[in-house]
């Protein structure tokens, strides 16, 4: 991966103004990214499959990072997951899921189905803007992929 | 032996007699004289001599006959004395002829009143030990006046003891000389006998006061025995009707030989059979039973019938079946409190971080003096808060339904559909929807308000999912299904439809699938919410996206 080239993070939330959150701590980054917004776990799937009107590859590259909250219309988060989780071609992509629900049921369910991490969405404006930060720095500039 | 001496005696005298006629000394005369008393003599002598010798062997005839009967008579004696029966003979005036041993020792005859042989008075003491003395008295009367009677009775002792009395007269030839009477003590038996039916009679009343079905068959699988709830298993008045009969000639053939399938193995293979069963009875309600058949066999080890004992536990069952519905109940509801809980703190959660977010941006905007974007902050913090007050609002709404109710009361369902479809004319006109609405819908008992909700809810839907559809219609009706034995109600519309994989889930509580559509995703939890309050049922059916929707429920009527 080289610097100039764009990160791509598919952000998959059906809360509009939570996405903007996300999207506008990212554009503070140092890391040169483009986020992909879906609003369901359908849309998510299509994306990644290029299916229905993702169906330009150019257009819905696949992502270095998938972005995933739990609680979505349609299908909800774990069924996404474990799509991409048993599809060859898809489970090397970082799955992280970003959840408001503090759940025991769900942060077992999202590590028995392979999530690469689960974070709670902080209620604290401070925390949330660290917490993205983090997870762009860490993601984005110290993981390595294949 | 008197008489034995007497014959002695006259024995002697003829011996005597004999001897001093051979030895008499003759009397002195004339020698023709004498010739001619010695010849009268001789002659006599031979005559007394043959005389006498025919009397002796006659006498000693006699002699060995009577001890022959004297024998015979001992013996009788001996045999009138060991008997087990008490005896007493009676002449037929009634006058005591004799009597053993064993009726002495039976009636506790003292030995004087024996020897004295007053008959008056051993009739006395034998009557003052009865219970009854009259009766005996009375008994002994009517057989004087029929003395050719034969008869037996039992009397009863006021010491407790029983005797079994037999009598018969006693015949020389045709002529009826006198009255035997036998006496044998069956006290030991007639105790055995009572303690037997005692016995007997609790087994019984054991057998018929048990709340279950018991009986009995022989080898044959024909009823020896059935008690009152065989009887009411059987659907017969008496255990007389069944008795004797086999399953075949009581139930209809296919129960009768189920049955005698089970009888076979007990009674072949001598093993127990248990089972539990459920059938119908004859006022067509179900009972279950539970018990066993096994066999029964006799001293020698052999088996000759069977012994059944079931038990009706019905009750049993109907409470187990009503407290695994009570549990189904409770779980659900636990559940759905469950997915209550987490949804509502999600849900609740979201707005509050999307006001404290933006709260943070506002102050960014703020220092950064971006008036545009701190207008966009703030729009966005007052939707988040005005939909925290949505969901407050109508979660408050959903915990209403079926805690407040109102009474309820008879409502025609079509025309609380037109009451609906008035109050919602504002949306249904704004996309020009077309509603219909069938006259024929049934009455149903229920909460009216509520029930008008259900519709708003589903025409206020069907609006808003109608998609780019040019001609929106909603129609409201009945059917009848073949396999719902309520009828049908639906709202179909022509609208955008929903994939089969969330027909379920839309009816979940703050389910959208579409994230930018209106409202919270509570509008068909309610509906549900009062569907079932009602003790109906609700379901969506849709070929998909495009194909329009029908919402389907049922309301049980009463």
């Amino acid at each position: 991966m080289t610097t100039d080239e764009p990160l791509i993070v598919l952000l998959v939330e059906d809360n509009l103004a939570h996405a903007e959150m996300v999207i506008r701590n990212f554009q503070d980054h140092q890391v040169p990214n483009k986020i992909y917004h879906v609003l369901d776990g359908e849309a998510a799937l299509d994306f990644l499959y290029h299916r229905g009107r993702f169906s330009d590859p150019t257009t819905s590259p696949r992502p270095h990072v998938i972005l995933l909250d739990l609680r979505l219309p349609k299908i909800n988060g774990l069924q996404v997951l474990q799509e991409i989780k048993t599809d060859e071609t898809l489970l090397s992509i970082p799955v992280i899921i970003l959840t408001t629900s503090e759940a025991e049921r769900d942060l077992t369910m999202a590590y028995q189905n392979h999530t690469n991490s689960y974070l709670v969405k902080p209620i604290d404006f401070a925390k949330f803007t660290q917490l993205i930060n983090d997870l762009g720095l860490y993601w984005l500039s110290w993981n390595r992929q294949p | 032996m008197r008489t034995q001496f007497s014959f002695g005696w006259l024995y002697g005298v003829a011996r005597l007699t004999m001897s001093a006629e051979i030895t008499s000394p003759t009397n002195p005369g004339s020698w023709i004289g004498t010739g001619l008393f010695l010849l009268a003599a001789v002659l006599l002598g031979v005559l007394a001599y043959f005389l006498i010798s025919r009397f002796i062997n006659a006498m000693r005839k006699l002699e060995a006959n009577v001890k022959e009967h004297e024998k015979l008579v001992s013996l009788q004696q001996a045999v009138f004395d060991a008997a087990a029966d008490g005896i007493l003979a009676v002449d037929h005036t009634g006058k005591i002829t004799t009597f053993n041993r064993k009726f002495t020792e039976m009636w506790n005859i003292p030995e004087t009143l024996i020897t004295s042989r007053e008959d008056a008075q051993i009739v006395a003491f034998v009557l003052q030990q009865l219970e009854n003395p009259a009766e005996f008295l009375a008994r002994i009367k009517a057989l004087y006046a029929h003395p050719q009677d034969e008869g037996d009775d039992l009397i009863k002792l006021k010491d407790g003891r029983i005797f079994e009395r037999y009598t018969q007269p006693q015949r020389l030839g045709d002529d009826i000389v006198g009255r035997v009477w036998v006496f044998r003590d069956v006290t030991a038996q007639k105790s055995t006998e009572e303690a037997l039916a005692r016995e007997r009679n609790l087994l019984r009343a054991v057998v018929d006061t048990l709340p279950h079905i018991v009986f009995a068959k022989d080898s044959a699988g024909r009823k020896i025995l059935a008690n009152a709830g065989d009887q009411t298993a059987m659907g017969v008045k008496s255990e007389a009707e069944a008795l004797g009969k086999t399953d075949f000639e009581i139930y209809p053939y296919e129960k009768a030989a189920r049955f005698a399938a089970e009888d076979r193995a007990v009674l072949e293979e001598g093993v127990v059979f248990e089972s539990e069963s459920t059938y119908v009875d004859t006022s067509g309600q179900r009972h279950w039973l539970s018990g066993s058949k096994r066999p029964f066999r006799n001293e020698a080890g052999e088996i000759i019938g069977l012994v059944g004992v079931f038990h009706d536990i019905t009750p049993l069952r109907q409470a187990e079946i009503e407290r695994e519905a009570l549990i189904a109940d409770l779980e659900a509801k636990n559940a759905e409190l469950e997915r209550f809980t987490y949804t509502v703190s999600h849900d609740l959660k979201s707005p509050l971080i999307t006001i404290r977010g933006f709260l943070g941006f506002l102050e960014q905007d703020a220092l950064n003096g971006r008036i545009d974007q701190a207008r966009h902050d703030i729009e966005l913090i007052s939707d988040a808060a005005n939909k925290m007050q949505q969901l407050l609002d109508e979660l408050l709404e959903l915990s209403r339904i079926g805690r407040l109710r109102n009474p309820p009361q008879a409502v025609s369902l079509s025309e609380l559909a037109r009451e609906a479809a008035e109050l919602v004319a504002g949306q249904l006109m704004a996309r020009g929807v077309e509603v219909e609405i069938a006259p024929d819908m049934p009455t149903v008992v229920g909460d009216r308000p509520r029930l008008r909700e259900v519709f708003e809810n589903l025409l206020g839907n069907a609006a808003k999912f109608m998609g780019t559809q040019p001609h929106p219609r909603v129609e409201i009706g009945v059917r009848y299904d073949k396999d719902e034995p309520q009828p049908v109600i639906y709202v179909r519309d022509n609208g955008i439809g929903i994939e089969p994989q969330y027909h379920e889930k839309i009816f979940g509580l703050f389910e959208k699938l579409d994230a930018t559509s209106e409202g919270t995703g509570i509008g068909l939890a309610i509906v549900k919410r009062i569907i079932e309050v009602h003790k109906g049922r609700i379901w969506v059916e849709s070929e998909g996206h495009g194909r329009g929707s029908a919402f389907c429920f049922t309301l049980p009527q009463s």
